[in-house]
């Protein structure tokens, strides 16, 4: 059995650009905004990072294909270079990467950059695809709302769940998520908005309305990785490690064999086992002290919280209802607001998401700072509820 | 003597239906007269039906056993295009063999009767299968706009058992002209009255008389009649002058809640008329276009159990009934009538590479799945690697045909934000009586909607249209049961 690689790589810097409509900057200057601050952070100089990953999932959109952008974009001391995508489990992989690199011994200090620049489409949402492929033959063109929309009729039939009460519940996951934002500085969306505005905004894809939905944003983010060794021998003290990362991609079950019933994601639930073996947590609900997830929609929030055994099966829509994920509930989602605030560019998100739980156990949350969290999860979610790629990370203090 | 006759006919008329007195109400700031033209309702193909497709839902509609179809005609005068058969197209739609011969009939108004005589009188032709439709369109304001339809009919020929052989025929060519279409340009029309009175009465009555002749029939004898109406009145104006009673005119539901589906509309009639006749009926098909074709039939009806009747949720009678409301701006819309700004997220690239098609061309046209052992999960599409295959070998898989089938929704969506010609754009997972599951668009969904657990089959339409080339891409979509079909 694989020893794991749980403590094995610390996280000595991060970096979060201002999330929004950064009109006024291409993606070079958000990657720019994001290391500084790292490498600040990190107390280094850019020449200690020996390898780098760039994080990016749409090509077409102002960043490129290859390391270049990332390479020449920080005019980084020729090292290697890559480009990872992973649709929106993007960031993450590229945390991923730079930490087996780490743990692996094959370099000191590797940097994990994820960026996305998406407000040069002209509209919202996601851009379109444009590139023919087998699966335009047959395969329904729908939008992203409209996919992941269909794990609330799936939903209410699998737990005789009335549509009007789930909407409730979805309804609470973006309002809490608003509430969070609200205070912070480098979320795109910084309004507090009320449940009934949420409940009867424009409808996007049934049943998700515009409040149900994510913005989409330009930003990036980043993480200088090394072994906990050389972050004491650079003066570090409180440090976060990798606990986990694991990633599960669909090999096509969901949407092609009959045993899926549409209410869940299988493979959240499959890589949070792993997940929560190499870092050793039995009890997520409990052992987890805040958690950043992919709430694109907030059906998608609801049912992760699930397929993260947060809630008991069936139980989601009463424990949201509850408070239970709220700021001051028993664990916390979104503290920062999410990607309903902060919008979704979609290599830069799983990195943002890092960036806050490290930030949390650091304590530098400022206003929205929890109480001694040891803890936290991140989690993204590519693709669609029938094809999908998941990550989940844990990150901790090391003991 | 030979047997050789219809042994299978069926229709397709779209659900959705237009009613003409809103199409004058648009115009009437400017055309004020159409409103005293426009009575009853037309019948609209959306954006994602021709005449391929509904040509190819006319022939599953007549429940036909194709197996033995030997010879495929398809007759239209708008083919989506000019040098991709539309014949070829419904060939793969329907699993037919790649060997079976075909051929395209166009130009002309009769096509659907003239490729029908061709193989009726072509005793050596084997069962044939003569597929007609038409989409017309007609310029906004014009009275082509009301009186005309989508619709489409096919038929079978052959020499077993037929329900209708031919008695007489007379046909006739003639560069005659009531109006016209020529590349680029909307129909233009003679003026209607000179077009009915000078034109279709005289040559049609004089087909009509000429196949009496032969048949050693008179008029007397007919009890139903096919009649074209390519003008306001003209279908009653020739029954007049034949002496035939109104109540014999198997189009008239048609015409009025369909309107004149042009070569299709013949077929059509006929397919109304063999519903509704009796065994040893007499009836008359005429159809008119650069000259006259006119057959005469009789009814076999003592094979009840395959003679067609009206009382099926796929009889041609049965879907005149049918209506799913339309507004004039979404049928003008998804015809181009009316270039409505759908925003950046139309300005999508539709584009299907041509090597991509021609290696899943045969699957996708047929919706063909497969699976790797008897009793193996059957998938869609085929996959190098089948999904329960448990060695890492290329999977050879044995063909499971899912288009007449039918599914279950197991998710579903209607997503407001996404462009399709006529939104919102629904669609979801369907799984199979099989097991097989297939993400799917939902089509022809009536005010209720659709529910996780409805049943639904599956329909050929156009998958997408790429407006940069003018090409149109097929495949199959998901239409729920009415409840009459889910009896």
């Amino acid at each position: 059995m694989a020893q794991g690689i749980k403590d094995k790589v610390a996280i000595i810097g991060m970096g979060c650009s201002k999330f929004g409509e950064r009109w006024d900057c291409s993606s070079e200057d958000l990657m720019v905004e994001a290391f500084s601050e790292a490498l600040q952070d990190a107390g280094i100089e850019k020449q200690a990072v020996e390898a780098a990953w760039l994080g990016s999932a749409l090509d077409d959109v102002n960043v490129g294909n290859s390391g270049l952008p990332l390479a020449s974009g920080l005019r980084l001391p020729r090292i290697p270079v890559t480009r990872v995508e992973n649709m929106c489990a993007t960031g993450t992989e590229a945390l991923r990467a730079a930490t087996y690199a780490v743990a692996s011994g094959a370099v000191d200090i590797a940097l994990a950059m994820g960026v996305e620049k998406l407000k040069d489409t002209g509209y919202g949402g996601l851009p379109l695809r444009t590139k023919g492929l087998a699966n335009d033959l047959w395969m329904p063109y729908g939008s992203a709302p409209g996919n992941f929309s269909q794990l609330a009729s799936a939903y209410s039939s699998r737990y005789g769940i009335d549509a009007d009460e789930l909407k409730r519940a979805m309804a609470h996951v973006s309002w809490k998520s608003h509430q969070n934002g609200a205070g912070n500085p480098k979320a795109h969306l910084r309004k507090k908005v009320d449940m009934e505005t949420i409940l009867n905004a424009p409808m996007v894809a049934d049943p998700l309305g515009l409040f149900d939905c994510c913005g989409v944003s330009d930003g990036a983010a980043c993480a200088i990785v090394t072994t906990p060794e050389i972050a004491k021998s650079l003066g570090k003290h409180d440090l976060v490690t990798v606990k986990s990362i694991q990633i599960c991609a669909s090999n096509g079950w969901e949407s092609t064999a009959n045993g899926w019933d549409g209410s869940y994601v299988v493979n959240t639930r499959e890589a949070a086992k792993k997940a929560y073996a190499e870092a050793g947590i039995s009890n997520p609900a409990s052992d987890i002290d805040l958690a950043e997830v992919h709430d694109c929609f907030s059906i998608t929030e609801l049912v992760i919280m699930e397929d993260l055994g947060f809630s008991s099966p069936g139980e989601a829509v009463k424990d949201i209802l509850d408070g239970h994920y709220d700021a001051d509930g028993r664990l916390p989602v979104q503290i920062d607001g999410g990607l309903k605030c902060f919008g979704h560019p979609v290599g830069a998100s799983g990195l943002r998401m890092a960036y806050e739980v490290y930030t949390q156990l650091l304590g530098r949350a400022g206003d929205r700072q929890l109480v001694t969290p040891s803890i936290g999860l991140t989690q993204n979610l590519g693709g669609s509820p029938s094809n999908s790629v998941v990550a989940v990370g844990l990150f901790g203090l090391l003991n | 003597m030979s047997t050789r006759g219809i042994t299978a006919i069926g229709g397709f008329i779209p659900q959705t239906r237009l009613e003409c007195s809103d199409i004058a109400s648009q115009h009437s700031w400017a055309l004020p007269g159409l409103k005293g033209k426009a009575r009853g309702q037309r019948s609209v193909a959306s954006w994602d039906q021709d005449a391929i497709t509904m040509g190819v839902e006319a022939l599953r509609n007549s429940g036909a056993d194709l197996q033995s179809v030997q010879q495929v005609c398809f007759a239209s005068t708008s083919h989506p295009f000019r040098d991709r058969s539309s014949a070829a197209i419904a060939l793969a739609a329907l699993a037919l063999p790649e060997t079976t011969l075909s051929m395209d009939s166009s130009c002309n108004r009769r096509s659907g009767t003239s490729a029908l005589l061709q193989a009726l009188i072509n005793t050596q032709a084997g069962d044939s299968a003569i597929l007609c439709a038409e989409k017309r369109l007609a310029q906004a304001g014009s009275l082509a706009e009301i009186l005309w339809g989508d619709g489409g009919a096919a038929v079978i020929v052959g020499d077993q058992q037929p329900i209708a052989t031919l008695l007489g025929w007379h046909s006739c060519s003639a560069d005659i002209i009531d109006y016209y279409t020529a590349d680029g340009f909307y129909p233009y029309p003679g003026e209607e009255r000179w077009v009915k009175e000078q034109l279709i009465i005289p040559t049609v009555s004089s087909s009509v008389n000429n196949a009496l002749q032969v048949a050693n029939l008179k008029a007397s004898d007919i009890h139903w009649a096919v009649l074209p109406a390519p003008a306001s009145g003209a279908e009653k104006a020739l029954a007049r002058e034949l002496g035939l009673e109104q109540a014999q005119l198997a189009t008239q539901q048609v015409l009025a809640t369909a309107g004149d589906l042009g070569s299709a509309l013949p077929l059509y009639g006929l397919a109304v008329a063999l519903e509704q006749a009796q065994h040893d009926d007499i009836i008359l098909l005429s159809s008119f276009g650069s000259g006259c074709d006119s057959l005469l039939f009789k009814v076999n009806k003592q094979r009840s159990a395959q003679s067609p009747t009206a009382d099926t949720p796929t009889s041609a009678s049965h879907q005149l009934n049918q209506s799913l409301a339309i507004s004039y701006g979404a049928y003008a819309s998804s015809r181009g009538l009316l270039d409505i700004d759908f925003g950046p997220r139309a300005e999508r690239v539709d584009k299907i590479a041509l090597t991509v098609h021609e290696r899943g061309r045969r699957d996708i046209s047929g919706f063909i799945g497969g699976k790797v052992s008897a009793d193996g999960a059957v998938q869609f599409p085929k996959s190098p690697v089948a999904m329960d295959d448990t060695v890492m070998i290329e999977s050879d898989y044995i063909d499971v045909r899912l288009a007449d089938d039918i599914a279950t929704v197991v998710s579903i969506t209607t997503d407001h934000l996404i462009y399709t010609p006529q939104p919102p754009f629904r669609y979801g997972l369907v799984e199979f009586e099989n097991g097989a599951r297939v993400q799917m668009e939902f089509v022809d969904v009536s005010d209720a909607g659709v529910a996780i657990g409805d049943r639904v089959s599956m329909k050929f339409r156009i998958k997408s249209i790429d407006r940069e080339r003018g090409y149109r891409h097929y495949f199959w979509k998901a239409a729920p049961l009415t409840t009459t079909e889910q009896q």
